[in-house]
């Protein structure tokens, strides 16, 4: 049993927080953000331990709260059901074929335990939390909440571990498409239009969890941050964000391009279109943000955060294009353009990170365009 | 030489197109048809040869007779995804022959075909050359029935050394 659970974990597991290490690292930021921004204006009439109150708000919210708690069991919930249908695409795979004629040897109870044992790790960030919460809870006298939030996230792995027990003793997978995706498979489809298709089609639960990811970064980093003195700086540092959480979908697209739309190399198209192509990717993908940037702020600094937005997404979009050897490498990148952005709006240099971003986009695409080698032939 | 995969060097088409100087003009002379295609499964036959035709300056009519032959026309509706390796093949095929090129790369053309489509694709080939002036580069693990076609240069490799060698 401990090579099975040893095998899973490394196919589904690993693959999985691989796959989505934007999303968590959004929640890192989202997480951290709460802990060291959350400041009162006037800090001097507060003792040491209503700072320290503060700074935990979140935490104590969640402990406290039934209605917080339950928000983030709902978006957990969200979660794990990504993290369902992945494995439920992974056993689905050619290259895991095997597992369907080598686990279900075991006996059913190991199969069951072994199953919740792989739902228990990937539900260990939110386990950790909340178990942080709870020893918060303890200190504030709020235990309670946390408590039966911890038992809801364990029945989820419940639930999950009979879901793909049941998944593995099904011989196929067939994909059946819902009503509103077959609708918007009948439009034209234009060349531009073919990565957003893929991202409807083949990753739907990573769109939606990106967007739901992109909101809370968006409502809560507002929240937290519309006190700030300087608008724009506070701003800057949540489309930052947002634009960070996307990472993950221009990995995807632009390995969809490798593989898929390798044979649109073929065609005689000018760079200028092609750049313009994938910036119309990107606009559309984040056109829910933008509206949000255009309602939330003044003109003059809605433009120059959609124009920070759209620097930053192409810059993270060419940045593939210097091929990062694999998922975990290109999200080593982001991290540290995170870091250094983050200083660069923190030290006013507004202007500076929408230009050089943008710049450094259109250069790394001019140059490396065409360098790119096929998946298929490497 | 499709100008897919990249390249170091250069090369020249007539002498003159260069593939790194006039990527424009280049790829609107060289059509390429995949081995093993791979295309999005989501789209269907028909939006595929619509991108095509719409990528290539060409037109559906000048592949209706090759998709009548090959039978295409009865799978046109059908997402890629649900396709046969040889129906797939079929459509890789029928979309090197979209546009004006003036040399078509078929990189092994005749597996996953069955004994019509490949007697089909032959005679294609030939009216192509013959009617339009298109060259044909094929690669080929199988007998290719090198006498049924047009003037022939037959380009081996063995041993890491190139032999050409003139088919009547």
């Amino acid at each position: 049993m401990k090579t099975t659970t040893s095998i899973l974990f490394k196919l589904l597991v690993r693959g999985f927080y691989y796959a989505h290490a934007g999303l968590f690292f959004s929640f890192f930021i989202l997480f951290g953000m709460s802990l060291v921004f959350v400041q009162v204006l006037n800090q001097s009439h507060l003792s040491e331990t209503e700072i320290v109150k503060h700074n935990l708000l979140l935490v104590i919210e969640v402990a406290s709260s039934p209605e917080v708690a339950g928000l983030l069991m709902i978006l957990w919930l969200l979660i794990t059901i990504k993290s369902w249908t992945y494995m439920y695409n992974q056993l689905g795979q050619v290259d895991h074929q095997f597992l369907h004629h080598s686990v279900n040897s075991l006996d059913k109870k190991k199969q069951i335990t072994v199953w919740l044992l792989i739902n228990l790790v990937i539900a260990s960030p939110m386990l950790l939390y909340l178990f942080f919460a709870m020893v918060i809870g303890f200190l504030y006298n709020f235990y309670q909440v946390p408590l039966i939030a911890i038992i809801i996230l364990f029945s989820f792995c419940v639930v999950g571990a009979f879901l793909l027990f049941n998944c593995l003793h099904k011989p196929t997978h067939s994909s059946h498409l819902s009503w509103p995706i077959k609708s918007i498979m009948g439009w034209k489809k234009p060349l531009f239009s073919l990565s957003l298709y893929h991202l409807v089609y083949n990753l739907k639960i990573s769109l939606v969890v990106t967007k739901l990811i992109s909101i809370i970064l968006l409502a809560g980093g507002f929240l937290l941050l519309h006190n700030a003195d300087n608008t724009l700086q506070a701003g800057g540092i949540i489309v930052l964000a947002t634009s960070i959480a996307h990472s993950f979908l221009l990995f995807e697209s632009f390995q969809f391009e490798r593989v898929y739309l390798i044979f649109t190399r073929n065609f005689p198209a000018q760079k200028v279109v092609l750049y313009a192509n994938e910036f119309m990717v990107y606009l559309l993908v984040t056109l829910p943000e933008s509206l949000w940037m255009i309602s939330k702020f003044e003109p003059t600094v809605a433009i120059r955060l959609l124009l920070l937005n759209w620097g930053t997404g192409m810059f993270l979009r060419s940045l593939l294009y210097l091929q990062p050897r694999n998922r975990g490498n290109y999200l080593t990148w982001v991290f540290c353009l995170f870091i250094i952005l983050f200083a660069v709006i923190l030290s006013k240099l507004f202007w500076t990170a929408i230009a050089v971003n943008t710049l450094l986009s259109i250069f790394i695409f001019q140059r490396f365009y065409d360098t790119l080698d096929s998946a298929t032939t490497n | 030489m499709a100008g897919i995969v990249h390249c170091e060097g250069d090369i020249l088409l007539n002498s003159n197109i260069s593939l790194k100087k006039n990527p424009i003009d280049y790829r609107k002379k060289i059509n390429f048809g995949d081995a093993e295609p791979l295309f999005p499964q989501f789209l269907t036959a028909f939006e595929l040869i619509q991108l095509f035709i719409e990528a290539k300056s060409g037109s559906y009519g000048q592949i209706e007779d090759i998709v009548q032959s090959f039978g295409i026309h009865n799978y046109l509706n059908q997402p890629i995804g649900t396709l046969s390796s040889g129906a797939l093949k079929k459509l890789s095929l029928v979309l090197s022959f979209i546009g004006n090129p003036e040399i078509i790369l078929l990189d092994e053309p005749l597996i996953t075909l069955d004994a019509d489509a490949q007697v089909n694709l032959l005679n294609w080939i030939k009216e192509k050359h013959l009617i339009n002036r298109i060259s044909f580069l094929i690669t080929s693990h199988q007998d290719f029935a090198l006498g049924s076609l047009p003037t022939t240069a037959q380009i081996v490799i063995e041993n890491k050394k190139l032999k050409v060698s003139l088919v009547a």
